[in-house]
C-alpha cells in the first residue's frame, strides 16, 4: 500500500463516522421527546461530525491550497452553533416547551418565579 | 472501498429521510426549524462526502454558505417565535 | 459604545485614525481569514487582506472591550486535549442515548462560575455548548451564572454533572485567564 492509499483509507473512515453520527443525529431527532433533548442530538453530532468529516475531506485534497477553507467552515460552525442552540434552547423553554415529566431538577425554574 | 462509499450515501440518505420526518410531525414550528437545521448538517456533510469521493474542491464555498445560512435560519426562526409569544401575552394580559 | 468621557487605556496594538480604532491583531486575523477564503499565499492576496479587514474596521467599529487575554501554552494543550477527548466520549454517550429504549431524563443545572471575567464566562459556555449533552438554557451575565439543560442527567448525577463543568471552567481559566482570574477560581469563586 502507498501512502496515498492509506491516506485515503483514514479519510473514508473518518467521513464514514461522520456520516454516522449525522445519522444518528437524525434518530435522535426523531425518537427524543421534547423539544429540548432534540436540541442536543441536533447541534452537537453536527459539529462532531462536521469536524470528521472536514478532517476526512482535507485528507483527501491535501495539497490542494484550498483546504484552508475546511478550517473556516469548522471555526465557523464552532463559533455559531453554540450561539443559535442557546437561543433557541432559551425560547424553548421561555415560551413553555418543556416537557416536565422528564426534568430532574430543574433550578432555573425558581429563578424566574419571582418576576 | 467503493461499499464503504455506499455506506457513507445510505447513511446520510437516512439522516435526511429522518430530518425529514422531524419536518412534517413538528409539532412547533421551533422543532420545524430544528429539523431544518439537521438537514442542513446533512446537506452540507453530503457535499462534503461529494467533494471527497470525486476530489473536486470546487464545492467548498457551498459548505461554508451552508454553515452559515444555518445559523443565520435559526436564530431568525428563534427570535420570531420569541416576539410573537410576547405578543401574546401581553394580549392576554400576562406580564413576561 | 464607552461613553466618550470614559477614554479606554490604550493598547500598544492600536492605530488610531480619528476616533476610529483600527486593532492590529484583530487586522491579522481578517488577512488570514481572507488569504484563506481564497486559498492562495501570495502578496496581492495579503495586501488586498489588509485592506479589506482596514475598511471593515473603519466602517463597522465595534465597541472597546478589555479582554484580558493570556495565553498559557501547558494550559492551553490540557484544555484543548480535555476538550477533544470530552467531544468523542460525549458524542458517543448521546448517541447512545438516541438509540435507547427509554427516553432520558434530564436536568436543568444553575451552575454558579466562579470567574469574574466576560472571556473566560463566553469561552466556557461556547466548550459547554458544544460538548455533547448539555445545552446552555440561559445566561445570566450578571451573577455569571450559567443555566444548563444536561440530557440524561437525573437527580442523582446532578452534582457530578455540575463539578465537570467546574472542572471545565478551570481548565479554561488555566489556558487563557489572567493570574487573578485563575486564583479567583481557584480559591473557589469567595472574592
Amino acid at each position: 500500500m502507498t501512502g496515498t492509499e492509506i491516506l485515503d483509507w483514514i479519510s473514508v473512515i473518518l467521513l464514514l463516522l461522520g456520516a454516522a453520527l449525522s445519522f444518528a443525529a437524525g434518530v435522535g431527532l426523531v425518537r427524543f421527546p421534547d423539544l429540548l433533548s432534540r436540541m442536543h442530538t441536533a447541534a452537537k453530532p453536527q459539529v462532531m461530525g462536521l469536524v470528521l468529516i472536514s478532517v476526512g475531506l482535507g485528507l483527501r485534497l491535501f495539497p490542494d491550497p484550498r483546504v484552508g477553507f475546511l478550517f473556516l467552515v469548522v471555526l465557523f460552525q464552532i463559533l455559531t452553533v453554540p450561539v443559535a442552540s442557546h437561543i433557541a434552547a432559551r425560547v424553548a423553554y421561555r415560551t413553555g416547551r418543556v416537557r416536565r415529566d422528564l426534568i430532574g431538577v430543574d433550578e432555573l425554574e425558581e429563578q424566574l418565579e419571582p418576576r | 472501498m467503493i461499499y464503504l462509499w455506499t455506506v457513507i450515501g445510505v447513511l446520510l440518505g437516512a439522516a435526511s429521510l429522518l430530518g425529514m420526518a422531524r419536518l412534517l410531525l413538528g409539532p412547533t414550528i421551533l422543532d420545524r426549524a430544528l429539523a431544518v437545521d439537521v438537514l442542513l448538517a446533512s446537506a452540507i456533510t453530503g457535499i462534503g462526502a461529494y467533494a471527497a469521493f470525486h476530489r473536486d474542491p470546487t464545492v467548498l464555498p457551498t459548505m461554508l454558505v451552508l454553515a452559515v445560512l444555518g445559523f443565520v435560519s435559526s436564530v431568525s426562526v428563534s427570535r420570531f417565535v420569541a416576539r410573537r409569544q410576547r405578543g401574546i401575552d401581553e394580549s392576554e394580559g400576562v406580564d413576561q | 459604545m464607552t461613553p466618550p468621557s470614559v477614554i479606554p487605556k490604550r493598547s500598544p496594538l492600536d492605530l488610531r485614525i480619528g476616533r476610529r480604532i483600527i486593532n492590529l491583531p484583530t487586522l491579522l486575523t481578517l488577512t488570514v481569514v481572507w488569504m484563506l477564503l481564497f486559498g492562495e499565499l501570495s502578496l496581492t492576496m495579503a495586501l488586498g487582506g489588509v485592506l479589506v479587514g482596514t475598511l471593515i474596521m473603519l466602517v463597522f467599529p465595534l465597541p472597546t472591550v478589555s479582554l484580558g487575554l493570556r495565553l498559557h501554552p501547558v494550559g492551553l494543550a490540557v484544555f484543548l486535549g480535555h476538550f477533544i477527548v470530552d467531544l468523542v466520549v460525549s458524542s458517543a454517550r448521546v448517541v447512545a442515548q438516541s438509540f435507547a429504549r427509554r427516553p432520558p431524563r434530564s436536568s436543568i443545572l444553575a451552575i454558579p462560575l466562579r470567574t469574574r471575567s466576560d472571556l473566560l464566562l463566553t469561552i466556557t459556555a461556547i466548550c459547554v455548548s458544544v460538548i455533547p449533552g448539555s445545552v446552555i438554557v440561559e445566561v445570566r451575565s450578571g451573577t455569571f451564572t450559567l443555566f444548563v439543560h444536561m440530557l440524561g442527567t437525573d437527580v442523582d448525577a446532578a452534582e457530578d454533572a455540575r463539578r465537570k463543568v467546574f472542572a471545565l471552567e478551570e481548565r479554561v481559566a488555566r489556558a487563557f485567564g489572567t493570574r487573578e482570574e485563575i486564583e479567583r477560581v481557584e480559591a473557589g469563586g469567595d472574592t
